[in-house]
């Protein structure tokens, strides 16, 4: 478990990072959101240990990042926004050389090498230069190199920068894996619909404050109480707005320009189900009826207000 | 021999491991690593030859004076970028995260280093062994009647000050490298304060008096000049010195520059260890401007 307490990092006047605290469960992936300068890096630099907070600290599985730094760094796998790799080395030297330092016996290190290779989709290159591999695998080899140690938290900072759209679903899959397995993930990233195709938490950060923080349903409704529902009716649309107005939870109903019907939803999915019922026992022939997918943008750009510290 | 190291689970033997494949993997792509290997398997083919055709005593000098020099240029351009590198190639933070005490980091990059210049230095011992121990030629003996070396040990201690000087040389290199933000810039500050201790320095000195005791012992101090002495010790009626070999025997034995550049050694790792702690980079090497911007 992750847990963070009054974070705070400051450089004379400047405060980076303000009295952040949440909590993460194993299986958590968690989007972390902010504009640049928001304080995302300055958090996970503070939690991976190379950056000392001024005040609060964090704890990942009991250790503590200022009191057992080393145990921290045994449990954690970074991967920083900016990065290079040893060019001078193959693929599996570069994962034999942190095994070792991460402390795998020798007879343990080639298979847990070939698992990570295996994992990160890397395996045809484990003789490869890694001056030889694209931009892509050599993300994905570094986020081999996070997982060599088999760590219980891994932080991503912006993973997904420089990436085509291949290599990005190739990320996602990877990420949505490393949950699966029980590890928490925190991913800092500006792609946020992407984000929302894999976290199952979200955290809004802006001039090193928590803006919001929970599920990512649950931060949507916190700034969108009201949800959306798209419905879409052949022949004739007199009276749907009306009839819709009508129903319990609706607080408002219009024709769009597409000639679709939206409907402001607040209340719960039975009023959403009773609506659907009534429209349909009105007459209205109804051949789409979908709630408007959550929107991380709309959420961030509610939220924030684009300062940078 | 990386079979071997895998016996010991250090996580300071990474780096070794690492230096030694980078050294002797003829696949890697790189040309210019390609290009010093052949050089130096050049150089040593033509000093192989030229050991042959020379006496010990001479042999001696040019294979001690030689590695000396080579030293001089291989170390710092072994070990500039061993901190300066990494955080230019931003590869430090991956170090930095790992569950590595700065000590071990240090000791890993200096023994990485270290384990070039014994390469090095194992390589030369044939030409060591061969200079002192090989049988006199009786018709070369009549023409270079004074040039025998006579006393084995010396041999030794040439050897010692070259290994002892390259230590504390590796470990300034760190030392240099661990305060850079760029590895060029350390390569240039250690090429230059190299240059002005043992060229610049030593001639300013011998210009103003090489009778006073102090430029004798800053003299003598100089990796190059004891090497001179042992090899004027070593060979009986040789001047490498060119001030007489009974001049300094007395004053500087040849252990003495060996124990300061050992103590040299030691305090440049504690200062390179000190300036890589815990979340010091991020303060130290990130100019104020920025961090206030």
């Amino acid at each position: 478990m992750l847990e963070i307490r009054n974070l705070r990092k400051t450089y004379g006047d400047l405060v980076a990072v303000r009295d952040l605290s949440f909590t993460l469960e194993p299986g958590d992936i968690l989007g972390f959101i902010g504009t640049n300068g928001a304080g995302k890096t300055t958090t996970i630099r503070m939690v991976s240990t190379l950056l000392e907070p001024t005040s609060g600290t964090a704890s990942i599985n009991g250790f503590d990042i200022q009191r057992d730094p080393m145990g921290v760094r045994r449990l954690i796998g970074y991967m920083p926004d900016f990065f290079g790799l040893y060019d001078d080395v193959k693929a599996w030297e570069y994962l034999d050389f942190f095994a070792n330092i991460y402390g795998i016996p020798s007879k343990q290190r080639p298979s847990v090498i070939d698992n990570v290779l295996e994992l990160t989709d890397l395996t045809t290159k484990r003789d490869a230069f890694v001056q030889s591999l694209s931009r892509g695998m050599q993300q994905r080899l570094c986020l081999a190199r996070c997982l060599v140690h088999d760590p219980a938290l891994l932080l991503l900072d912006e993973p997904a920068s420089g990436l085509d759209p291949r290599a990005r679903a190739e990320l996602r899959e990877l990420i949505l894996e490393l949950g699966r397995m029980g590890k928490i993930v925190i991913v800092s990233s500006h792609i946020l619909p992407e984000l929302a195709g894999f976290c199952n938490k979200v955290g809004v950060i802006e001039r090193g404050e928590l803006l919001a923080f929970g599920g990512v349903g649950e931060v949507v409704r916190s700034v969108q109480p009201h949800r959306k529902v798209h419905a879409r009716i052949v022949g004739e649309l007199d009276g749907v707005v009306a009839t819709a107005m009508a129903c319990a939870g609706v607080s408002d109903a219009r024709i769009d320009n597409s000639g679709s019907v939206v409907i402001d939803l607040q209340g719960s999915h039975e009023d959403q189900a009773e609506l659907l019922k009534t429209l349909l026992a009105k007459g209205h022939r109804i051949f789409e009826f979908r709630e408007e997918a959550v929107n991380l943008e709309d959420v961030f750009l509610k939220l924030t207000r684009g300062d940078v510290n | 021999m990386i079979r071997l190291m895998d016996t010991f689970e250090s996580p300071l033997l990474g780096e070794r491991k690492r230096a030694i494949r980078k050294i002797m993997n003829p696949t890697t792509s790189k040309g210019t690593n390609t290009a010093i290997r052949a050089l130096i398997l050049l150089l040593y083919l033509v000093l192989a030859v030229y050991g042959l055709s020379v006496d010990n005593s001479a042999l001696l000098a040019v294979i001690s004076f030689a590695l000396l020099t080579a030293l001089c240029f291989l170390t710092p351009a072994l070990l500039h970028s061993a901190i300066a590198g990494e955080r230019e190639k931003r590869t430090w933070d991956f170090l930095a995260v790992a569950p590595l005490t700065a000590s071990q980091i240090i000791l890993g990059k200096f023994s990485a280093g270290m384990s070039a210049v014994l390469m090095l230095m194992l390589a030369c011992s044939p030409f060591f062994l061969m200079s002192t121990f090989r049988p006199v030629d009786p018709e070369m003996s009549l023409s270079y009647p004074t040039t025998f070396v006579t006393q084995p040990q010396y041999v030794l201690y040439i050897a010692l000050t070259i290994l002892t000087f390259s230590m504390a040389l590796a470990a300034f290199s760190i030392l240099i490298s661990s305060r850079s933000r760029r590895a060029f810039t350390a390569q240039g500050v250690i090429l230059g304060l190299e240059a002005l201790v043992l060229l610049i320095f030593p001639t300013f000195l011998s210009a103003i008096s090489t009778d006073r005791i102090y430029v004798r012992l800053l003299t003598a101090l100089s990796p190059y000049s004891s090497v001179s002495g042992s090899l004027d010790r070593a060979v009986e009626g040789s001047d490498f010195y060119g001030v007489g070999s009974d001049a300094l025997p007395m004053l500087i034995p040849p252990l003495i520059p060996c124990a300061t550049y050992l103590i040299f050694t030691v305090l440049c790792l504690i200062w390179s260890e000190r300036t890589i702690r815990f979340a010091d980079n991020d303060v130290r090497f990130v100019k104020a401007r920025a961090r206030n911007s």
